[in-house]
C-alpha cells in the first residue's frame, strides 16, 4: 500500500502541481474559535494550499506556494486581519476591527476550549 | 384490502402539521427556556458510535435582556427558567461564574435551550468545524463508514434506497423495469443479508425487506452508519455481509423545524417534514411525516409501459425521548406507513379514473392491459429504555422492544399475493466491566416472535398457501477488550434455539490494530443465519410471466453463513491536504442458501435448497482526498466474485451481480459568505461492469436477451444553492448521459415489431434489469428548516 501512496503522489505532483511548494509554521496571537476562522478565512488565497490555526499553541500552519509568497508576505497577511506575528504587527485600525473576544492585546480570553474540537 | 383514499388527505396532512407548529411557536408573553452547560466528557460509545455530548443543567444563572438589565431572573434548580418576553431583535443575556456568558437574539421564541460554555467570557458566534461527510473511524474495531446529512443531500435521495448511489460499498439497482422498486447488495449479495436497523432496532425485514428501504424517507435520515463484516451478536443473528444502521433525527438531532419539498419531471411529489417539541423537562418529541404521489402517466420511451408508478405514499413517525434525572433514559417510536403504488401498461389505465379506481385493480386487475397494484399497510411500535447505574457509569440495563405488523397485498398480471407478518423482538441487554474499564462486557437474552401468512392465487386459483409460526428465544455474550490504544477486540457468541429449525451458534470476532496513529488494521468475522421469504425477497420476479416453482425439493432451511475479512485504513497528507486510503477483502461462503434459479427456465423462477458451494468474494479501494480548501475527490473500485452451484449444471456466476464498479466523484463548495450563503455542487460518474443474465435462448428470438449486459457508464450532477442555513435550493439531473437498458421488457413493443396477446402471456419478463431505464431526469427541491436558537 505504501507503494501506492508513493506512486498517487508522485503522479499528482508531477501531473497537477509542478511549482515548488513549501510549508511554513509561525506564531499568530489570537483567543478563540471566532480567530481561528478568522485567520484561516485570510488565507483562503490563490497559491496557499492549507492554512491550520491551533487555538493551544497559537501557531499557524501554512502550505503555500513559494513564487506565490515571500514568508513576510505571509506574516503581513495574519497581521493585516488584526493579528499579530513577530515579525508583523496589526495596525490600530486592524486591531480595532477584531470582535471584543477576540481582543488578545487587551488580555481577552476565551478559556482554553474552542467549540470546534473534536474530543 | 381496496381502499378508498380521499385525494385531500395530503393536504390535511401538511396543515395538520403546519398548525401543530405554529401553535407550538405561537407568541407568548413569557419566554422559558432552561440553562444548560455542556459536557464534552460523556463517556461511552453510544448508538452506532456516535459520541453525543451531555447536556446538563445549570441551576443559579443570571438571566435577562440587554434592553432591561436591571430585572434579572435566576434559573431554578433545574436550569429553568421564565422571563416576560422582549421586543423582537432584544438581546437576552445568560451569565453564570466560571461560565461564558452567551447572548441569544430574541426571534420570538417561546421556549429557549442556551447552553453555556466553560469559561470566563465570551460573545463569539457559535463556530463548528466542517466535518467531513463521510466518515471511518480509525479506532473503532468494527469498519463502520458513517454517512452525515451534508453527504446525502449529495444524491437525490428520495428514501433510503436511493440514498447509496455515492456509496461504493452498497450496489443499488431497480428490482424489475415497471414498479421502480430498488434493492441494494453488499459484497456482491443481496441486501437480505445484510441486516439493516432503524435506531439500533430490527429495520427492513421479513415480508418488508425489499420494499422496506423506500419507507425511510432521506430527509428523516440523521445519519447512516455501514458496517461490513457480521456485526455485533447483541442485535440479532441475522447478519452476514454487514449492517446497516440508520438513525433518524431525534430530539437531539433534529432542527426545531424541517421541511422539504421535491418534485421531478416525471410527475413525483414529495412532502417530507420533522420537527421536535418538547413537552416537559424530561420528555421531548419528534413528529416526521412523508407524503409522495405522483398521478402523471409518463412513458417516455413508449415501450407501453408507465415509466414509474403511480403512488399514494403516507408515512408518519412520532418518538418520544425521556431522560430522567438519575440515569434512566427511554426511546418510545410508533411508525405508520400506508402505500398504494400501480404500474404497468398505459392501455390498462385511464388518465380520469380516480385512484379509487386505480386501486380496485388489486381485486380485478384492468382486461385492458398487464397492471402491477401493490397496497401496504405497516404498523411499527418500539420501546427502548436503558437505566445508567448513577455511581458506576460503566454498569447499564437496557431494553428493546419491538412490534410490527405487517400487511401486503399485490395484484402483478393475474397473479395475486397476499402476506401477513407480525414479529415481535423483545432484547434485555446487561453491561457492565470486567476490573476496569477497558475489559467491558455485554450480555442478555432475546426473544423473537414471527409471524408469516402467505398466499398465492394464479388466475384467481389458490395455489400457495403457507403459514410459518417462528419462535426464537436467544442468549448472547460479547466481551469488548482495549489494550494500550493499540488493539482493541470484540468476541461475541450467540445462540439461538429456533422452534422449527433447532439451535444455531453465531460466533462473532472484531479486531482493530493501529500499526501506526494513522494506520489501522481490522479483521472481522462471524457466521449468521436467517429464515427466507423468497416471494418478498424476489419481489422482481413477480413482473413476469414467470411462474413460481418452490419447494420441489423439499422444505427450504435456513441460510447460514460465514463472513471473514480485512480492512486496511490509512490517513495522511497528499500535498499538504488531508487523505485517506482504505482497501477492503471480505469473503462470505454459505452453509445453506435458498437459490435463486432463473436460468433453468425462463418462464420460471426456482428455488431450492443449496446443493454444492456458494460463495462471494469482494475487494474494494476507495481514496478520499481533500483537494483544495473547495474541491473533495472520492475514487473508489470494487470487485466482486459471486458464484453459487445451482441444479442442472447451470452457471454459476451469480447473475445481476457486476464483477467491476467505480466511481468518481468531485465536490465542490464555495467558500461561505458573510450571510453564510453558499454554493455547492457534486458530480458523480460512476460505471458499472458487465453483468451476466439469466438466460433466455429458449424463448422466440423477438423475446430473446443477451446473456450478458453489457457495462455502462452513469453520471449524476447537483448543485445546490443555500441562501442561509436554513433554506436552499437544489436541482440536479440523474443519468446525464442518458444511458439506458436496451429493450428492457420482455414482450413489449419495440422497434414496431408486434406481440401478440399470447406470445405476451407466455414470455412477458421485466425482471431482467441491470442498468437505468430511463434516460436523463431532472429534479428540484427546496429544503426549509428553523435552526436551533443561536447563542451570540
Amino acid at each position: 500500500m505504501k507503494y501506492f501512496i508513493a506512486f498517487s503522489l508522485f503522479c499528482f505532483s508531477c501531473v497537477a502541481f509542478g511549482q515548488k511548494k513549501a510549508e511554513l509554521t509561525f506564531n499568530v496571537d489570537g483567543v478563540c474559535g471566532m480567530c481561528e476562522t478568522r485567520i484561516e478565512k485570510a488565507y483562503d488565497l490563490p497559491g496557499i494550499l492549507n492554512a491550520e490555526w491551533d487555538l493551544e499553541t497559537k501557531k499557524l500552519t501554512v502550505a503555500y506556494k513559494t513564487d506565490k509568497f515571500s514568508v513576510e508576505q505571509l506574516h503581513a497577511i495574519a497581521a493585516r486581519a488584526g493579528h499579530d506575528t513577530d515579525i508583523a504587527k496589526a495596525t490600530v485600525q486592524e486591531y480595532a476591527g477584531l470582535h471584543g473576544c477576540c481582543k488578545y492585546r487587551d488580555g481577552a480570553s476565551c478559556g482554553s476550549e474552542g467549540h470546534d474540537k473534536d474530543h | 384490502m381496496t381502499k378508498t383514499t380521499n385525494p385531500l388527505r395530503f393536504i390535511y396532512l401538511m396543515v395538520l402539521i403546519l398548525g401543530l407548529v405554529t401553535a407550538v411557536d405561537a407568541q407568548t408573553n413569557n419566554l422559558r427556556g432552561k440553562v444548560l452547560y455542556e459536557s464534552h466528557e460523556g463517556h461511552g460509545h453510544s448508538e452506532g458510535g456516535v459520541h453525543e455530548p451531555e447536556y446538563v443543567s445549570l441551576p443559579g444563572a443570571y438571566v435577562r435582556w440587554s434592553s432591561a438589565p436591571e430585572n434579572i431572573e435566576i434559573s431554578d434548580g433545574f436550569g429553568f427558567f421564565k422571563i416576560n418576553s422582549s421586543h423582537l431583535g432584544d438581546t437576552l443575556l445568560v451569565s453564570m461564574v466560571g461560565y461564558q456568558t452567551a447572548g441569544l437574539v430574541f426571534s420570538g421564541q417561546s421556549y429557549v435551550d442556551i447552553p453555556l460554555e466553560s469559561g470566563v467570557s465570551l460573545g463569539s458566534a457559535e463556530v463548528t468545524a466542517e466535518r467531513s461527510s463521510t466518515r471511518i473511524s480509525l479506532l473503532d474495531p468494527l469498519n463502520i463508514q458513517s454517512l452525515n446529512r451534508k453527504e446525502l443531500a449529495k444524491a437525490a435521495c428520495c428514501n433510503l434506497s436511493e440514498a447509496f448511489e455515492t456509496n461504493a460499498s452498497v450496489d443499488a439497482s431497480f428490482t424489475d423495469a415497471v414498479t421502480g422498486t430498488r434493492q441494494i447488495r453488499m459484497l456482491g449479495l443481496d441486501g437480505k443479508y445484510s441486516q439493516i436497523q432503524v435506531d439500533n432496532l430490527p429495520g427492513p425485514r421479513g415480508l418488508n425487506v425489499i420494499q422496506g428501504l423506500m419507507f425511510i424517507p432521506g430527509d428523516w435520515i440523521h445519519e447512516i452508519h455501514i458496517s461490513k463484516g457480521a456485526g455485533t451478536v447483541t442485535q440479532g443473528y441475522e447478519s452476514m455481509t454487514g449492517q446497516i444502521n440508520v438513525a433518524l433525527k431525534n430530539p437531539e438531532s433534529a432542527d426545531p423545524l424541517h421541511v422539504n419539498v421535491y418534485g421531478n419531471a416525471s410527475g413525483r411529489l414529495e412532502w417530507n417534514h420533522v420537527s421536535k417539541h418538547r413537552i416537559s423537562r424530561r420528555w421531548s418529541t419528534t413528529l416526521l411525516s412523508h407524503a409522495v404521489r405522483n398521478n402523471q402517466l409518463n412513458d417516455r420511451n413508449s415501450d407501453g409501459f408507465l415509466d414509474g408508478p403511480l403512488k399514494r405514499n403516507y408515512i408518519g413517525r412520532n418518538e418520544y425521548k425521556f431522560k430522567g434525572d438519575r440515569g434512566v433514559r427511554g426511546e418510545y417510536a410508533v411508525n405508520w406507513i400506508q402505500t398504494e403504488s400501480a404500474a404497468g401498461q398505459v392501455a390498462a389505465f385511464d388518465q380520469d379514473v380516480p385512484w379509487s379506481g386505480v386501486m380496485d385493480m388489486l381485486a380485478s386487475p384492468s382486461d385492458s392491459g398487464w397492471s402491477a397494484v401493490t397496497a401496504i399497510d405497516r404498523i411499527e411500535v418500539s420501546a427502548k429504555t436503558g437505566f445508567v447505574f448513577p455511581d458506576a457509569e460503566w454498569r447499564s440495563i437496557g431494553t428493546q422492544f419491538v412490534y410490527s405488523d405487517h400487511q401486503h397485498a399485490h395484484q402483478f398480471g393475474r397473479q395475486k399475493y397476499t402476506g401477513s407478518e407480525r414479529f415481535f423482538r423483545g432484547n434485555v441487554l446487561y453491561s457492565g466491566i470486567l476490573g476496569n474499564t477497558n475489559r467491558a462486557f455485554t450480555t442478555g437474552i432475546s426473544f423473537v416472535s414471527d409471524q408469516f401468512d402467505e398466499k398465492v392465487h394464479r388466475s384467481d386459483t389458490l395455489s400457495v398457501a403457507q403459514q410459518r409460526d417462528e419462535v426464537v428465544p436467544g442468549a448472547f455474550f460479547e466481551f469488548t477488550l482495549n489494550h494500550a490504544e493499540r488493539l482493541s477486540v470484540v468476541a461475541g457468541v450467540r445462540y439461538d434455539q429456533h422452534n422449527l429449525f433447532g439451535g444455531f451458534w453465531s460466533p462473532r470476532l472484531h479486531a482493530r490494530w493501529s500499526a501506526t496513529e494513522n494506520t489501522s488494521l481490522k479483521l472481522a468475522a462471524g457466521r449468521g443465519f436467517r429464515t427466507s421469504n423468497p416471494y418478498m425477497e424476489q419481489l422482481g420476479s413477480w413482473a413476469s410471466q414467470r411462474t413460481w416453482n418452490v419447494n420441489v425439493y423439499g422444505d427450504f432451511q435456513p441460510e447460514i453463513a460465514t463472513n471473514a475479512g480485512l480492512n486496511l485504513t490509512s490517513k495522511f497528507r497528499l500535498n499538504y491536504r488531508d487523505a485517506s486510503l482504505a482497501l477492503d477483502v471480505y469473503n462470505t461462503w454459505f452453509e445453506n442458501k435458498v437459490v435463486v434459479d432463473l436460468d433453468a427456465d425462463a418462464q420460471q423462477i426456482r428455488l431450492y435448497n443449496l446443493d454444492g458451494e456458494s460463495f462471494a468474494r469482494s475487494a474494494q479501494v476507495e481514496f478520499n482526498w481533500d483537494v483544495h480548501r473547495r474541491v473533495d475527490l472520492r475514487i473508489a473500485y470494487r470487485w466482486v466474485d459471486a458464484q453459487t452451484d445451482r441444479a442442472f449444471g447451470n452457471p454459476t456466476q451469480d447473475p445481476f451481480v457486476s464483477k467491476h464498479r467505480s466511481f468518481v466523484q468531485w465536490s465542490y463548495a464555495s467558500a461561505l459568505s458573510e450571510n453564510q450563503s453558499q454554493w455547492l455542487a457534486d458530480a458523480t460518474f460512476q460505471w458499472v461492469g458487465s453483468q451476466r443474465l439469466p438466460g433466455t435462448d429458449s424463448n422466440p428470438e423477438l423475446f430473446q436477451r443477451p446473456g450478458e449486459a453489457p457495462g455502462f457508464a452513469q453520471l449524476n450532477l447537483q448543485a445546490t444553492r443555500q441562501f442561509s442555513p436554513s433554506f436552499s435550493l437544489y436541482a440536479g439531473v440523474e443519468n446525464a448521459l442518458n444511458y439506458k437498458q436496451d429493450r428492457p421488457i420482455i414482450g413489449a413493443v419495440y422497434d414496431d415489431s408486434p406481440v401478440s396477446a399470447s406470445d405476451f402471456n407466455q414470455y412477458f419478463d421485466a425482471s431482467l434489469v441491470y442498468a437505468p431505464i430511463f434516460g436523463r431526469m431532472l429534479y428540484a427541491g427546496l429544503r426549509w428548516n428553523i435552526l436551533p436558537p443561536e447563542v451570540n
